[in-house]
């Protein structure tokens, strides 16, 4: 049976390997970077295969470098597809970037130029990810911390049109818009709502640091308030409690701790969800709904 | 690295018949990690920039593949040696094109790469650093820009950065004969612990050596010291003293271990494994019923299963 994931989880590291095997507190769904279950042992390959037993489980890659110029590796394609089959998931997402190029591997998300031929070389390498897995390819919108050289549309222009290209679906990391507005003196419901909403299958939340003078998506620490409220916004605007999941990898905390956040994502889309069937009810016919704006909230972009 | 080591069940083992006929297994680490995972950036505290290199970058040749689209294909051709450090960002741009971003925040990419890899060797060499540091302070971060420039990883699997660290601590022994012989062996060691930890399942007992089952001759206490830094930072360098172990993904445990063989349990591993079997014909002396023991010794600690 293919898993559906649904409601709030958490993304699965290695601290918490020993905590999934006893988990008694409600945990929706599980997400995982694959690149650590593959060819990685037993060891990591049991907790994989019981936490997806147990749980609807997706797999989250780091390394599929789509908008990379080298040719994709088949060694790495056949491993993926074979856990991604174990694990039956219903799509795999990696990230909108590239990780490798010149046969050298980075080991990091690195952006694009947001350009018309960098919209189309990713398409097309969408869909031979896709042909390769055999299941959709969801796409990430990714941090970022300087406009790569050609860069001739916003993030958000980019991002529709990459996944427009392909028809694909979207993985909203809503911690990587408020980064990317901080860093890029942007207003992050501008980005938001410039997003292909109607295309979003999952949401990230993350925790992110102050560094000098930028914002540094290093998922160390829980959610801030203006991103929880960025997220409800999301939720409104998807009219839906989006499947949403807890990035919490560097500095992991307690399972419970990591549990605690999402619960807080539960809450947080219940409330959204609650405030947006009011807001409707009290609008009179034919009112557009109000929008959340930056200064509304707190935030200075 | 595992590769360029000569099996050592071909050569005639350093401890002798009278010695410890079971072997003994090394205490794991509390702390125990012997690689780094896959996920996003792990940014460090402090920022310094890219020129705290131990020597100039020096522009390498990379073999692209076109996209078929050149304004495309200039980006990559000048991004990795802009994220190398072997172009600076003011000529990245002069060679690709504007960015409405300052050079500063550009310099941002080939900073994060250089510390990010930095920080994976930090995690998967605990002690060969912890050695380094002790040899000169300050050393390891400039063996590991130099590395990184050397070998510019080329796998996706995060833990084979570390493949050729073993060559690179002998090459940078063999040019200063002060450099302790123990770091190389760190190196190996630990890179040993991820192959057998990491390593797919292998079925057939023949493949199980230098795959799921590694052989070592070190001439120093190192895999104690490899256990004993994870949760000591002042613990003891290694002592000069020839030291055979086994490295190996438990069958109990599932995860990678540490056991120090007598020559019966080499015996053992060599007979379930179809290895060595001149080895067999060296020591006759040993009965096959000490052999059978020497083959539950290594039942007991997961270095071979349970026979059917």
């Amino acid at each position: 049976m293919v898993a559906k994931a649904q409601g709030a989880g958490i993304s699965l590291r290695r601290e918490h390997y020993e905590a999934i095997l006893t988990n008694q507190r409600r945990l929706d769904w599980i997400e995982c970077n694959p690149e650590n279950f593959m060819e990685t042992g037993l060891w990591p390959r049991k907790v994989i295969e019981h936490a997806s037993a147990n749980y609807p489980t997706f797999a989250h890659g780091v390394a599929t470098s789509v908008g990379g110029p080298d040719p994709f590796r088949d060694d790495y394609f056949r491993i993926l597809k074979s856990l991604l089959d174990t694990m039956n998931c219903e799509y795999f997402s990696d990230h909108c970037c590239y990780a490798s190029a010149g046969g050298v591997e980075f080991h990091d998300l690195l952006p694009m130029p947001f350009t018309d031929e960098a919209v189309r070389w990713i398409g097309k390498r969408a869909k031979e990810v896709e042909d390769r897995l055999e299941r959709p390819f969801v796409l990430e919108n990714i941090s970022y911390y300087a406009h790569m050289p050609t860069t001739n549309m916003n993030e958000s222009q980019f991002c529709t049109a990459v996944l427009d290209e392909y028809d694909g679906g979207m993985l909203l990391d809503v911690n990587n818009i408020y980064v990317n507005s901080i860093n890029m003196k942007l207003d992050p419901y501008e980005i938001l709502r410039g997003m292909p909403i109607h295309r979003v299958k999952h949401i990230h939340l993350a925790g992110h640091r102050v560094f000098e003078d930028m914002v540094l998506d290093d998922h160390g620490s829980a959610v801030i308030p203006p991103v929880w409220a960025l997220y409800r916004e999301a939720i409104k605007l998807a009219g839906r409690f989006v499947p949403t999941m807890i990035e919490w990898e560097n500095n992991p905390p307690s399972w419970d701790r990591l549990l605690d956040e999402a619960d807080s994502a539960r809450r947080n889309a219940e409330e959204a969800l609650a405030e947006l069937a009011a807001s409707k009810e009290a609008a009179a016919p034919g009112a557009p709904p109000r929008e959340a704006t930056s200064a509304a909230i707190g935030v200075t972009p | 690295v595992s590769e360029q080591h000569e099996p050592v069940l071909a050569d005639k083992p350093a401890v002798e018949v009278t010695q410890a006929m079971k072997g003994a297994p090394e205490p794991e680490a509390k702390n125990e990690q012997y690689g780094d995972d896959h996920g996003h950036a792990h940014i460090p505290s402090t920022c310094s920039h890219v020129d705290d290199a131990a020597s100039p970058a020096v522009a390498r040749e990379y073999a692209f593949t076109t996209t078929g689209m050149p304004s495309l294909d200039a980006f990559f051709k000048n991004s990795v040696p802009y994220l190398r450090g072997e172009i600076t960002p003011k000529q990245f741009v002069e060679n690709v094109g504007p960015s409405a971003s300052t050079l500063k925040r550009l310099n941002i990419y080939p900073w994060i790469v250089l510390h990010d890899n930095r920080n994976s060797y930090n995690k998967m060499f605990v002690a060969a650093r912890a050695a380094v540091e002790r040899y000169k302070l300050g050393l390891w971060d400039r063996m590991m820009s130099d590395y990184q420039r050397r070998y510019p990883p080329s796998d996706w699997r995060i833990h084979r950065m570390g493949m050729h660290m073993y060559e690179f601590f002998k090459e940078y022994r063999e040019a200063h004969a002060d450099f302790p012989e123990y770091i190389e062996q760190l190196a190996d060691c630990a890179y040993t612990r991820g192959l057998a930890g990491n390593a797919p399942p292998v079925d057939d007992p023949t493949q199980w050596i230098d795959r799921t089952i590694f052989v070592r001759q070190y001439t120093h206490s190192v895999p104690q010291f490899v256990i004993q830094i994870n949760d000591d930072p002042d613990a003891p360098s290694p002592e000069p003293r020839p030291q055979l172990a086994l490295i190996y993904r438990s069958f109990l445990t599932l995860r990678s271990r540490i056991y120090y063989p007598g020559v019966v349990a080499l015996l053992a591993l060599a007979k379930r494994t179809n290895t060595s079997p001149e080895l067999r014909e060296r020591f006759t002396q040993i009965t096959d019923e000490q052999i059978e023991q020497g083959d539950a010794a290594l039942v007991e600690h997961g270095v071979l299963p349970a026979k059917a």
